[in-house]
C-alpha cells in the first residue's frame, strides 16, 4: 500500500484489508514499513508482543584522538556539516546527530584516525493484534534516516517471519513520499495498491508510484480515497486510463472513518455497513482477483 | 541578536505552517525585523499563505559523479565504497549512477585510482526569496524526483546563516518538515526555541512524545501548542498531562473553527482580522519576545 502524499488514508485501508483477509480465514500478517511515524499499530492494536528485534544497518564516524593530528581536513569534507571544531581543543568533534555515515572522512583522514562504527537504526517488534493475526512494525531512532535499505531490511525480516509462521499473505503499509522508500516498498511485491486523495498534489505522487510499479512489473491498482466527485477526479481517471492503470476502488468521504480512528479500530470492523466499508470491500475483492486468490 | 524560533511537530497536517506564518507576520507588525524560513523542502507552502511568489535566487547544487570513459578501467572501487549503493557496474561494463540515491559525498572521486571521476554537479532544488510588507521569506524547494531533502536543508540553512549575519534580524522563524528524522534535525540546528504543534488525536499524542524526546536530546527549549484543541477532550487532557509531566510551564491552545479553514483557503491571514486564533498567536509572540529579552539580558 503506497501513496505519494501523507494523510491520504494508506494506514486505514491497510488495516481494513488485513482484517478482511483474516476474516476470510487466510493466514495474514500486517507489516508497517512507515518507519518515521509508524501508526498501523493504532488501528490494529497489539494485544501481546512476540519478539523484539534491533536493526543495525547505519554507520557513524568516530575519531581516535590519539591518532588525530588536528589537520581538520575532515571539516571541509563532511557533506552534512556534522564535524565541528570546538574551542579549547585542536581536535575535531563529530556531531553524531548530523552524521549520515557516508564514510568520506574516514576514507580521507591522512592520519587514519577516523573509523566507522555500526549504529542502531531502529527497533522492530513482532506482535499479535487483538484480532489474532500477527503484526510487524518498526520504529526509526530519532534523527535516523528513513531510507530504502531500511525498508528493504524490514521486508526481508518480515518475509523470514512469514516463512517460519506459515503466513500466506503480507499486507504492507508503505511510507509516504515519492522516492527510494516507495521503490523499496513496491519492488518484489505481488500487488501494489496505490492510494490517493482527490487533490492535485496527492495525484501527482500517486501517478509516480503507479509508474514505479509498472517499471518493476508489479501488478497495481489505484484507489481514490475521500472521493467527493470533484472534477479533478474525472481528469485523474482519464490520465490513469492513458497510463494503462486501473481504478479498483473509490472510497467516499465518510465521517464514520473519523469515528473509527478515535476508537482505534479498522473501519470495516467498527462499522461494516458504512459507505466507506462497502467501498473498501469492493477494492478488497479486486485485489483478491489481482493476486489470484479467487 | 537574532533569536531563532522553529515551528515543528511530528505529524503532518497539524498546522505548523499556519502557526509559523502568522507568528512571523505578528512579530513583523510589532516592528521586529523578522525572517521566515520554510525548510519543508518537499512541500513548501508558506509563501501561499502570504500570497507572494518568491523568486529563485540560486540553485541548491551538489556534487554528482561523472566518469571519464577514457581513464576509467572499471576497477569497481567506487562501486564498493559508495555509501548509498548509487553506483552500479552494468552488464555492458559501464558505470551507471542512480542520481536519486547519490548524496554527493565525493567518496567515489576520492578513491578512484585513475582520477576518472569528475563533478558533473546537479541542482537538487532552489532557494527562493520574497518580501512582503518588510517580512522576508526564504523558501527551500526540492525538485520533484530528488530525494536528498536532508542535504538540501543543510545547504538552505548554510544560506540562511549567512543571510542572518548580513541582515541581523531580531527574529528568525523556521517552519520545519514533519517527522523526527535527520531532515528535521538539520532544520533545528540554529533553533533557540521550538514551538511543538500537535493535535488531540492518538497519532498526535504519540508524535508529540517523539518530538519532545528529540528536542530534549538536542537540548532545545520547547513550547507546546495544541491546535484544534476542541476536537477531542479526552486526548486534549492526555496531551496537557504529557506536556506538564515533561516540564512545560505554559501550553498554548488553538480551538478548531471553520473560520480558520475558510480563511486559509482564501489566502487571508488569520492575524489580519479579529478572531480567537489571533489572540493566541499574539500571546505566543509575546512569550517568544520575553524569551529573547531574557536571552539578551543574560549575556
Amino acid at each position: 500500500m503506497v501513496s505519494g502524499k501523507g494523510g491520504s488514508g494508506k494506514t486505514i485501508i491497510t488495516a481494513s484489508l488485513a482484517y478482511l483477509f483474516d476474516q476470510e480465514g487466510l493466514k495474514v500478517m500486517a507489516v508497517d514499513v512507515n518507519v518515521d511515524t509508524p501508526n498501523l499499530r493504532f488501528l490494529l492494536p497489539m494485544s501481546k508482543t512476540i519478539r523484539k528485534y534491533k536493526v543495525y544497518i547505519s554507520r557513524k564516524a568516530t575519531i581516535d584522538d590519539t591518532k588525530c593530528d588536528g589537520c581538520l581536513k575532515c571539516l571541509e569534507i563532511c557533506p552534512y556539516g556534522a564535524i565541528e571544531s570546538l574551542k579549547g581543543t585542536k581536535y575535531p568533534h563529530i556531531n553524531l546527530l548530523y552524521c549520515e555515515g557516508c564514510g568520506a572522512c574516514a576514507l580521507l583522514c591522512p592520519a587514519s584516525a577516523i573509523s566507522m562504527l555500526e549504529w542502531k537504526t531502529g527497533n522492530m517488534v513482532l506482535g499479535e493484534t487483538e484480532f489474532g493475526f500477527p503484526i510487524f512494525t518498526a520504529q526509526l531512532e530519532i534523527g535516523g534516516h528513513s531510507s530504502g535499505p531500511l525498508v528493504h531490511e524490514i521486508r526481508k525480516i518480515a518475509a523470514e517471519i512469514a516463512r517460519d509462521m506459515g503466513i500466506d499473505l503480507l499486507v504492507v503499509d508503505g511510507s509516504p513520499g515519492i522516492e527510494c522508500t516507495v521503490i523499496a516498498s513496491i519492488a518484489g511485491a505481488s500487488y501494489a495498491a496505490i492510494v490517493s486523495e482527490p487533490t492535485p498534489q496527492s495525484f501527482r505522487g500517486a501517478f509516480r508510484a503507479t509508474k514505479i510499479a509498472q517499471e518493476f512489473r508489479v501488478l497495481s491498482g489505484f484507489i481514490i480515497n475521500k472521493s467527493m466527485g470533484y472534477p479533478v477526479e474525472e481528469k485523474a481517471e482519464k490520465l490513469l486510463s492513458v497510463m494503462n492503470a486501473r481504478v479498483i476502488g473509490k472510497i467516499p468521504y465518510d465521517y464514520e472513518v473519523v469515528k473509527s480512528l478515535a476508537v482505534t479500530k479498522p473501519i470495516v470492523a467498527y462499522n461494516p455497513e458504512s459507505k466507506a466499508s462497502k467501498a473498501i470491500k469492493i477494492a478488497y475483492e479486486n485485489i483478491k482477483l489481482g493476486v489470484g486468490l479467487k | 541578536m537574532s533569536f531563532t524560533v522553529a515551528v515543528t511537530g511530528g505529524k503532518g497536517g497539524t498546522g505548523k505552517s499556519t502557526i509559523a506564518v502568522n507568528l512571523a507576520v505578528v512579530l513583523s507588525k510589532m516592528n521586529y525585523k523578522t525572517l521566515l524560513v520554510d525548510s519543508d523542502v518537499e512541500n513548501p507552502n508558506d509563501h501561499l499563505f502570504l500570497d507572494v511568489n518568491p523568486k529563485r535566487v540560486m540553485p541548491i547544487r551538489v556534487f554528482t559523479p561523472g566518469f571519464d570513459v577514457d581513464k576509467c578501467t572499471t576497477c569497481g572501487k567506487c562501486v564498493q565504497v559508495c555509501p548509498r549503493g548509487a553506483i552500479v557496474l552494468g552488464v555492458d561494463g559501464k558505470l551507471m549512477v542512480f542520481y536519486e540515491a547519490c548524496i554527493g559525498c565525493r567518496v567515489c572521486a576520492y578513491v578512484c585510482p585513475q582520477n576518472a571521476v569528475h563533478d558533473m554537479g546537479r541542482d537538487i532544488g532552489y532557494i527562493r526569496i520574497a518580501t512582503r510588507n518588510g517580512l522576508r521569506i526564504i523558501v527551500g524547494e526540492l525538485k520533484p524526483t530528488e530525494s536528498q531533502s536532508t542535504l538540501a536543508i543543510y545547504k538552505l540553512m548554510c544560506f540562511v546563516k549567512s543571510d542572518i549575519e548580513k541582515e541581523k534580524y531580531d527574529f528568525v522563524i523556521i517552519d520545519t518538515p514533519p517527522g523526527v528524522d535527520a531532515s528535521v534535525l538539520q532544520s533545528l540546528r540554529m533553533a533557540d526555541v521550538a514551538v511543538v504543534v500537535s493535535e488531540p488525536t492518538p497519532l498526535g499524542l504519540e508524535t508529540m512524545k517523539l518530538t519532545i524526546e528529540m528536542l530534549e536530546a538536542i537540548n532545545v527549549m520547547w513550547i507546546p501548542l495544541i491546535n484544534k484543541s476542541n476536537i477531542s477532550e479526552e486526548y486534549r487532557e492526555m496531551l496537557l498531562r504529557l506536556c506538564r509531566e515533561a516540564g512545560a510551564r505554559e501550553v498554548f491552545e488553538v480551538p478548531y473553527s471553520e473560520e480558520v479553514f475558510k480563511m486559509n483557503m482564501s489566502y487571508r491571514l488569520l492575524v489580519e482580522s479579529d478572531n480567537p486564533f489571533r489572540d493566541v498567536i499574539i500571546s505566543l509572540a509575546k512569550h517568544v519576545i520575553e524569551l529573547r529579552d531574557a536571552r539578551i539580558s543574560s549575556r
